[in-house]
């Protein structure tokens, strides 16, 4: 899994590349905590992204509950396959999702 | 195929990756495929945070009476992944369980965790076997009548009428202990009456008027086809029924079972549910020991369902053979008879969401056209939850109610009783009286709400309708046909009624979407 980050007008944009199942997650969990300190704006950027597992979910959704007390979290170009896993999971009516 | 592994992050995706090339393998449909792989990830992540990296796991593939499965094995304390916690991380992350037609299932004995997950069954066409033992058994009642008459009577007297007794007498054997364990455990299983309280108690409510109003509507309806009488002079008679009826309180816990009284049975059961519930920890064992005889009632009933085709066979040729398929003459009266009572099921549905939920059932119709068609072709609750989306019922309640619906209301299957009773009467040349009717419209309205949701449960559940209503029991063929058949209207009818019943109660207990954001912003 590749990791890289970006500011697009005052946004933290992270790009999540590959595969995000239970070995990768932990890194995505800590490049997260390390961006997060102060972040108004976070974007996590899923284009590249092949396939989610549980483990990924939860480093997503734990972001969500923390960006939510300080600031705006978006998902952003989430592909079909990704979509469908966050239909299935009700990540769809939680999370602010962009195509 | 059993392999242990330490439930280290690469095992489990190790595990998963495997788990997804079964399925694959097994020809398992994408988005059920992905419902697993995500509970059986859930289910490891849950034992790892429990018992820790270096914990050991033990995963097994099997086929187990035809059904694939995988068993996750862990030693330790006892640890449910699937309960739900006050964390709303994991309440969430369970949203994929309330959606998954065959939830994992956990146990735990001799120190040992247990998870099992079933991969859907292979599809094999049971409506094409029905309508070829149709056709076959036609063919062989019309031949051994008509063209072999002196051969027929052997036939019927020793192949045809025993096979025919043999299915008949299975089911009705099975009847009373399935529909005592399943509802004894469903009220169990409810767990905490506070919390049931507040939109279970007002579900039930509305579970029976609906289904009576179902049955009422019905009963209308169809009353220009019924031969009716007020005359009671057959006391006697009339005495037995009522008898059925009032004496409701059995006398004691086992001449139920033995009479086949369908009523004292769920009274027995209700009553063991509640004290089970209050019983807590101590009734653990017991509850366990119900538990796997509902399994096994459920493999059997199950595996029996498989042999439907061959029952279908027989008992459409004994019904040539035996000549009593003139009394079926009129059979296009039960066509007739089940689109009226199916169209008093969207009737009572639609007022419902509109007197309850203040839904206008134009706008109730267009909403439920999509779940209607994924319920008929088996396509799982997704539609259903979009539904209740739009109609801004909350998550939390459809989370709650869904499940819960699907075991207690079917109004469809009591829409399906009535016809096919109100059919028999007319082909066995019955004169109905009101007593009778109070009866039909009540065991209507208890089996429907008795019935489990398992393969062939429905067949039991005619058996037992039978009985209790002194129609011959040799009838049963046709709902065995009329089942196999309606399958899938009666699967979209039954997704309409889950929309229905959950949107009519979050009204009424203000858990609509616009009634939980009004309290927010007064806080």
């Amino acid at each position: 899994m590749n990791i890289r980050k970006e500011t697009e007008e005052k946004a933290l944009v992270i790009y999540v590349e590959g595969r995000l199942d239970t070995t990768t997650a932990p890194k995505l969990d800590e490049e997260i905590a390390s961006a997060l300190n102060g972040a108004e704006n976070l974007v996590l950027d899923l284009q590249g992204l092949e396939y989610i597992s549980s483990a990924g979910l939860r480093v997503i959704l734990a972001t969500e509950k923390k960006m939510a007390k300080q600031g705006k979290f978006v998902v952003r170009n989430a592909n079909e396959t990704i979509m469908e896993v966050f239909e299935i999971t009700g990540f769809a009516d939680i999370l602010n999702i962009e195509k | 195929m059993s392999t242990r592994y330490v439930l280290s992050n690469e095992n489990i995706d190790i595990i998963s990756g495997q788990f997804v090339s079964y399925m694959a393998d097994n020809k398992v449909p994408q988005r059920e495929a992905m419902e697993l792989r995500l509970s059986l990830e859930e289910v490891l992540l849950e034992f790892q945070g429990e018992f820790g990296k270096d914990a050991n796991v033990v995963v097994e593939q099997r086929t187990l009476f035809g059904k694939r499965v995988l068993k996750v094995q862990l030693m330790g304390h006892e640890f449910d992944p699937f309960v739900s916690q006050a964390d709303s991380e994991k309440a969430i992350l369970h949203h994929i369980y309330d959606q998954m037609d065959r939830a994992p299932h956990y146990s735990y004995s001799g120190g040992v965790n247990k998870v099992q997950f079933t991969l859907p069954s292979k599809e094999d066409n049971h409506m094409a076997k029905v309508i070829l033992a149709l056709v076959l058994g036609v063919g062989f009642g019309v031949m051994f009548n008509f063209l072999f008459p002196e051969a027929n009577q052997v036939m019927v007297d020793y192949l045809v009428d025993p096979v025919c007794q043999v299915f008949i007498g299975m089911l009705s054997a099975l009847a009373g202990p399935m529909i005592f364990i399943f509802v004894m455990l469903g009220i169990y299983n409810i767990g905490d009456i506070n919390t049931f309280s507040k939109v279970g108690k007002p579900m039930l409510g509305r579970i029976v008027l609906y289904t009576a109003s179902i049955a009422a509507l019905s009963g209308i309806a169809l009353a220009p086809f019924i031969d009716f009488t007020w005359d009671t002079s057959e006391e006697a008679e009339v005495m037995d029924v009522i008898n059925s009826v009032i004496a409701m309180i059995p006398t004691n816990f086992f001449t139920p079972f033995s009479h086949g009284d369908i009523l004292q049975i769920i009274i027995i059961a209700v009553i063991l549910g509640i004290c089970f519930i209050v019983l807590g920890e101590n009734a653990k064992t017991i509850v366990r020991f119900f538990d796997g005889l509902n399994k096994a009632i459920a493999i059997i009933v199950e595996q029996m369902n498989k042999f439907m085709p061959i029952f279908i066979f027989f008992g459409v040729a004994n019904l040539i053979m035996t000549g009593k398929y003139q009394q079926l003459s009129n059979i296009h009266l039960l066509v007739i008879f089940m689109v009226v009572t199916y169209l008093m099921c969207w009737v009572v549905l639609a007022m419902a969401a509109w007197i309850g939920a203040k839904v206008d059932p134009v706008s109730f119709i267009k909403v439920c056209k999509k779940p209607y068609m994924a319920g008929a072709k088996g396509e799982g609750d997704r539609e259903i939850y979009a539904a209740l989306k739009e109609l801004k019922v909350s998550q939390k309640l459809s989370d709650f109610l869904v499940p819960l619906s699907k075991v207690l209301y079917k109004p469809a299957f009591a829409a399906e009783l009535i016809a096919f009773a109100a059919y028999l009467t007319v082909a066995c040349g019955y004169r109905l009286t009101p007593v009778w009717l109070i009866v039909g419209a009540t065991m209507c309205v208890v089996i429907s709400i008795a019935i489990p949701p398992i393969p062939g449960g429905d067949l039991v559940c005619y058996v037992i309708f039978l009985t209790q209503l002194t129609l011959p029991p040799e009838m049963i063929i046709l709902p065995a046909i009329l089942t196999s058949l309606t399958a899938y209207i009666e699967a979209g009818q039954s997704a309409i009624a889950h929309i229905s019943m959950a949107t009519v109660v979050a009204r009424r207990t203000n858990m609509m979407v616009k009634d939980q954001e009004g309290e927010k912003n007064e806080h």
